[in-house]
């Protein structure tokens, strides 16, 4: 893919601070994701071009602004304008970035033979059509200075907070109408309101950044970005409902987030901004990091307390509550990422700043993260209350390989299948219940035709029933004998019996289970069951999936008229299943056969059906 | 003050408590909700979610056993809902459930096969299947069938909530989740000392006890003399296999032993009677001293202390277990009653509460062959189950004849019966009220006598939690003479007790057993001609204390 | 509450005497004893840190052998049953001597729906690894499923020690295996 650079409009300016004094402000996204593409060799380049060409330039390491679909980025600013936001940097074509910066301010005429495209990032709707608050700075500040965090206005949420009382700030947070952005959806307000009233001499304050959701990564996205806000935040929670530790819940895959958030809240501490008596008050704060040590169901409230306690993840019956009983059996109030960093903002700017947009009972804003089958895959914000079509066709570009989309998956393991006959609906917490999904982290799977809804459905239990903790029986044994009867129909052994079987046995574990993961597993098989019963019946009737995806209900065969015997499917089978007979005719040999599709792939004559 | 609640259940209102939980509630109006991970004295965790009820403002179904009421709280007990999943979650235990009852000792007193009755459950729409994680045979005295367990945790609760041993815990996750020793080393390589409360608790049959009658069996048929030495309260532990209620024993068990093949029967009096003197001698020297004297008569105590508290064990009394000395009593004939036998061809056999006995008589300290095997009264009742054994007759409490060596079984009892021995021995007499302060349903029970001008301390414990305790605190005590036994209120709580052994079982067991008493309490041990002289003559036998180190 | 008991209490030396005799050679080098003590010299006895000494542990050791979670157990104040179940709980934690290599397989959304399963299996069967294991016979490759990096666009994504491969199709497996040795 070649470079396309987007000029930022004038409104986009970065604050001068920011330059210290430098006449450039080169930025290099250095995040997980741009990480496997390579981002540390483009920033070695970039720091060689230069120095070779004796640029007065600061070169700072950002975060990833949410255009996963195009990293790396790498965004060149000059104190006085202009901002370019190059993207599609790979080590081979980065050389090319400051060349053409210098040649765009002086227009010069070489500019018109270079590759690279210009656009404004006002036309591009991926970006210009979210709202960004959160995001307004990921991507452009250094996640590893207190300083440019201060310089775009962060702590003053805190400033303002302190200067207010507790319950003062329980009732902006109230009034604004944030609810938790974890996936439940509950009033932040009211949760901090419940540990706020609970009399004890010790409380808590957590900050749930497990985010297992599979396919999920706007929390993650927003701590390497900016991890001074997500502090803030959590300070300002401590602050409301009394308590003057905190700690931050890291899931270990993600150790670039956990490294950012430590390093922030050692220069906070450095600064005043933790520690004792914070910014000359006379509130202290303390804030430790957690690595999890991996289980999904650390991401359920009861079962991270246990976690930070030292014992196994199991979840603990409610009531009481975390906001009466939590850690230690203290009040404790637990909070996600991605609420705690519109905290910080609703403190600085205000309630009626934050609930201007958004749906009636939604406000604000929220992370969506969109993958699958979509153009542009990526983060991205925007008021709830956004429709989905206009998330996944405006924002997203559609499907990214011409398949028609027909559903969209939205809250990961625990949420549902949205057909896209209901696309126009808005995405809020009522919207989306109503439909029987859940909002869950904000994660959009596309899904197109080419997508097997059994088989998600199959995925989704999968990841479900091997993290279940075990504690109790619906979840235990119910999700794994569930996930027996999809493979069986998924292996073609079916029958129709199995559809009534699941969906019995889905609503005892969503009555009975102990915690939301039981209670709300079962719902990625009821939606797709609901909305594409055709395809369940397919797979148990006539054996067959229409995707193609169900590899034991598909056979691949060799197409004799059309192989030319170069072998190359030969030489590429992984398991050795094509077979040569009188050294003429090549066929594969089904029982050997894997179904992985590789002949498929590298057959030059596409001589390979399958049915 | 204890401040009420206004709750309405199935529609009817009612004032309870505040603070109880749901389960309490139903269970104090008269209600009946089914449970099974739910056990008294454990905390609740609502795993099985077999007690689930509907309670209106809650979106799911609840578990009653660990969700607190709360004012105006609307609870539905029964609904089509509520039945619906309770049912479903039975089936999907019984989905995973080894299920062999024919073959299994709980068959006819099994919690799972009750709940099945009572919800109509007489086939499972889940596919049924077999983990196939086998049977932990490490134990002498404790086995744990992995494949009937439903993970109702109930046994780890035990072990580390009340016992404080931590032997066995969760393990793996989900699917897989096991109940299961470090390491999966089995119970024999743990920290495992074999008290059987979780043989107690188990509401299947997964974690229970060994049987060792096949043994018997195979001695017998090779011809070997099998003398069984009884505990005395056998007849009365019995008759709760049989229906008998409270106040009543079973009379003539030796009938019943001889028709299993057990034709030599003596009672284990002469070994209790004889570790009480030595006790009370043993105690004697430590007057005047700042000693400690822990009495080494429970098996389990004895191996908890030399897994936890090893620097105590030079505090442990020398006096051999009572049933020890009894068999070492049959094996130097010195016991009147017990002609004809072949000693290279003798066996001997316990009966008795006690599961920690059937690992004790192993030690490498009773030096030689003494005791061979150990039956437990449950065990025993399932053998008279089995053969069909119809000619029990009642026997009432005032007509069944003991000997006041019988309190021992109660946490406190032998505690007493030392110090009376002691003061008698003294040429003294015990204040009678010792009786009541020791030997009540309390887990701890402590006090002081004078004896000629100086103090001895009295403490008595029983569960292991308790014992722990104690066993921390033990030099503040000093000079004190310590009863420590791991099963709740003593042997009468044991592991190899009747199945279920709940507080209002042991209450009775313990009123029944101070009856019995009151009947004998003009006896004395030291003043019993007969045990004096059998005391001097093991004495001289050297078949009291232990040899070498514990 | 397992925080409330003196640690020297809440295991069995005689059962830890037992289990020292039991441990096999192979596990225990004198290099581990060493590196376990060190690890856990650095940890105040402190019950709800476990999960944090046996993560310190497994990043020295590369695996939890029974020797560390042993003494970790002992050193942190938990019973032995506490710290097996806990090691068996959590998915970072292996019980099992790891291969020379470590392959991350991405079994996130994105990845799922781009074929991660095809190329976890092709990798099976060119690495020769069973079923129920997950090391190679031959001790190169060691093999974990994850939850999604978070790099969504390149699915299906292998990692293998620091290296992230990106849109990865089966027939590429035997190479990219055969760069590690």
């Amino acid at each position: 893919m070649s470079i396309i650079a987007y000029l930022r409009s004038e409104n986009e300016k970065l604050p001068k601070e920011l330059f210290y004094e430098y006449e450039y402000r080169i930025m290099v996204g250095i995040s997980t994701c741009s990480l496997t593409k390579r981002a540390e060799e483009i920033k070695k380049i970039i720091e060689k071009d230069l120095i070779d060409k004796k640029m007065d330039a600061k070169l700072a390491i950002v975060g990833c602004n949410g255009m996963c679909y195009s990293e790396v980025l790498v965004e060149v600013a000059r104190i006085n304008g202009p901002n370019i936001l190059y993207t599609n940097i790979n080590p081979e074509n980065a050389h090319l970035i400051l060349d053409h910066f210098i040649n765009y301010i002086s227009n010069n005429q070489s500019l018109f033979q270079s590759k690279i495209q210009i656009k404004e990032l006002k036309d591009e709707p991926f970006y210009a059509l979210q709202e960004r608050r959160i995001l307004e700075y990921v991507g452009r500040i250094d996640p590893y200075s207190l300083n440019e965090y201060l310089m775009i206005g962060g702590y003053e949420g805190l400033k303002k907070a302190l200067s207010m009382s507790p319950e003062g700030v329980i009732n902006e947070v109230l009034s604004s109408g944030l609810r938790g952005r974890g996936g439940a959806g509950f009033p932040t307000g009211k949760k901090w309101k419940f540990a706020y009233e609970s009399k004890s001499d010790q409380k808590y304050a957590i900050c749930n950044a497990d985010e297992g959701d599979p396919g999920a990564f706007m929390n993650r996205l927003t701590a390497e970005g900016s991890p001074f806000m997500i502090i803030e935040g959590l300070t300002i929670m401590g602050y409301a409902i009394g308590a003057n530790k905190g700690y931050i819940f890291v899931r270990a895959e993600k150790p670039l987030m956990a490294e950012r958030l430590e390093t922030a809240i050692t220069l906070a501490k450095k600064k005043g901004f933790l520690g004792e008596n914070i910014m000359n008050s006379n509130f202290s704060f303390d804030i430790e990091v957690i690595l999890s040590a991996g289980a999904f169901v650390c991401g359920e409230e009861t079962a991270m307390i246990a976690a930070i306690e030292g014992k196994r993840a199991m979840p603990r019956p409610r009531p009481p509550y975390p906001a009466s009983k939590g850690l230690w059996n203290k009040p404790t109030c637990i909070n996600n990422v991605e609420t705690l960093a519109h905290v910080s903002l609703i403190l600085k700017n205000g309630s009626n700043w934050f609930s201007q947009v958004g749906s009636e009972k939604s406000k604000g804003t929220k992370v969506f993260c969109l993958t699958g089958s979509i153009a542009k895959s990526g983060a991205v914000e925007v008021p709830l209350g956004t429709t989905i079509r206009k998330l996944i066709f405006d924002i997203g570009g559609g499907s990214s390989n011409g398949s028609i989309i027909k559903a969209v998956q939205i809250g990961g393991p625990s949420g549902g299948c949205i057909p896209s006959k209901y696309f126009d609906y808005e995405l809020d917490y009522e919207s989306l219940q109503s439909l029987g999904a859940i909002m869950g982290s904000g994660g959009l799977v596309v899904l197109t035709e080419s997508n097997c809804m059994v088989d998600v459905a199959k995925y989704f239990l999968t990841f479900t029933s091997a993290e279940s903790c075990g504690k109790c029986t619906p979840c235990r044994i119910g999700l794994t004998k569930m996930l027996n009867k999809l493979i069986e129909i998924t292996n073609g052994k079916g029958r129709i019996e199995d559809i009534d079987y699941l969906i019995n046995i889905s609503r005892v574990i969503i009555d009975s289970s102990l915690c939301a993961l039981g209670q709300t597993a079962p719902n990625p098989i009821l939606t797709t069951i609901k909305y594409f019963k055709e395809e369940y019946l397919e797979h148990i009737i006539e054996k067959k999936c229409r995707a193609k995806v169900c590899t034991s209900l598909l056979k691949y065969e060799i197409d004799q008229e059309k192989c030319k015997k170069c072998m190359v499917c030969v030489k590429n089978c992984p398991n050795k299943a094509i077979e040569i007979e009188e050294g003429e005719i090549i066929f594969i040999n089904q029982d050997k056969c894997i179904k992985c599709g590789t002949c498929r792939i590298v057959c030059p004559f596409n001589a390979i059906k399958v049915s | 003050m204890i401040s009420l609640v206004n709750i309405t259940i199935n529609g009817k209102k009612y004032q309870v408590s505040d603070g109880i939980t749901i389960l309490e509630a139903i269970k104090e109006v008269g209600l009946y909700v089914p449970t099974l991970c739910n056990f008294e004295g454990l905390s609740n965790t609502g795993a099985c979610r077999i007690c689930i009820v509907e309670v209106e403002g809650f979106r799911n179904l609840v578990p009653s056993c660990a969700t607190p009421v709360s004012d105006g709280m609307v609870i539905w007990t029964d609904t089509p809902r509520v039945q619906y999943a309770r049912r479903m979650v039975l089936e999907m235990i019984a989905s995973e459930h080894k299920f062999d009852c024919q073959n299994c000792p709980r068959n006819g007193n099994c919690e799972l096969q009750k709940i099945a009755f009572s919800l109509n459950v007489d086939y499972v729409s889940l596919e049924h299947n077999v983990r196939n994680k086998g049977i932990d045979t490490t134990n002498k005295a404790i086995i744990i069938d992995f494949d009937r367990c439903i993970i109702c945790g109930r046994c780890i609760r035990a072990c580390s909530e009340i016992q404080t041993v931590y032997a066995i815990d969760y393990a793996f996750r989900g699917y897989n989740t096991l109940v299961t020793t470090p390491f999966n080393e089995g119970l024999g390589n743990s920290n495992c000392v074999s008290c059987g409360l979780c043989t107690l608790v188990c509401p299947v049959a997964a974690i229970q006890e060994r049987t060792s009658f096949q043994e018997v069996k195979n001695d017998m048929d090779n011809k070997f003399d099998i003398v069984s030495i009884i505990d005395p309260l056998t007849q009365l532990y019995i008759g709760e296999e049989f229906g008998f209620s409270s106040g009543k024993a079973i009379k003539n068990i030796n009938k019943f032993l001889k028709s299993i093949g057990l034709k030599k029967i003596i009672k284990s009096y002469d070994g209790l009677n004889i570790s009480i003197i030595g006790e009370a001698k043993e105690l004697m020297n430590i007057l005047n001293s700042n000693e400690v004297l822990i009495s080494a008569q429970c098996p389990a105590v004895l191996d908890f202390i030399k897994k936890f508290f090893p620097e105590k064990i030079e505090m442990l009394s020398k006096i051999r277990n009572s049933h020890i000395i009894s068999a070492s009593l049959i094996r130097e004939g010195l016991l009147k009653n017990l002609k004809n036998i072949r000693k290279e061809k003798l066996r001997i056999l316990s009966i008795s509460p006690c599961l920690a006995l059937k690992n004790e008589i192993w030690k490498p300290y009773y030096k030689g062959e003494i005791l061979n095997y150990v039956i437990s009264i449950r065990e025993l009742a399932s053998i008279a189950k089995l053969k069909n054994y119809q000619d029990f007759e009642i026997l009432e409490l005032k007509d069944f004849k003991t000997f006041p060596s019988i309190l021992d079984a109660i946490s406190g009892g032998r505690a007493y019966l030392v110090i009376k021995t002691l003061l008698e021995i003294l040429g003294k007499e015990v204040n009678e009220k010792l009786l009541e302060t020791l030997c009540n349903i309390n887990e701890v029970k402590s006090t002081s006598i004078k004896i000629n001008g100086s103090k001895l301390n009295i403490m008595v414990a029983n569960t292991l939690g308790a014992c722990r305790k104690i066993l921390e605190e033990i030099d503040n005590f000093s000079p004190a003479y310590i009863e420590l036994r791991a099963c709740p209120n003593g042997c009468i709580g044991g592991g190899g007790q009747p199945i279920p052994s709940l507080k209002e079982n042991r209450k009775i067991r313990i009123e029944n057993i101070l009856k019995l008493y009151e009947n004998i309490n003009k006896k004395s041990i030291w003043k019993t001609r007969y045990s004096k002289i059998l005391y001097k003559n093991a004495y001289e036998k050297d078949i009291i204390m232990i040899k070498g180190e514990y | 509450m397992v925080g409330n008991l003196e640690k020297k209490m809440l295991f069995s030396k005689e059962a830890l005497n037992n289990k020292e005799k039991l441990l096999e050679i192979e596990e225990v080098e004198l290099d581990f004893q060493r590196k376990i003590s060190e690890t856990l010299e650095k940890f105040e006895s402190d019950p709800s840190k476990i999960i944090l000494a046996l993560q310190a542990l497994q990043n020295v050791l590369g695996y939890l052998p029974k020797e560390a979670i042993i003494k970790a157990a002992e050193k942190m104040g938990v019973p032995i049953s506490h710290a097996y179940g806990v090691a068996t709980f959590y998915h970072q934690f292996r019980l099992k001597p790891i291969g020379r290599h470590t392959v991350y397989f991405c079994f996130g959304t994105a990845c799922h729906l781009k074929g991660a399963e095809s190329i976890y299996n092709a990798f099976l069967k060119a690495a020769n690894i069973n079923n129920d294991e997950n090391t190679s016979k031959d001790g190169r490759f060691t093999i974990h499923k994850v939850r999604c990096f978070g790099a969504c666009s390149m699915a299906p994504i292998v990692k293998i020690d620091n290296d992230i491969y990106g849109k990865v199709t089966p027939s590429e497996i035997r190479k990219i295996i055969s760069k590690y040795k």
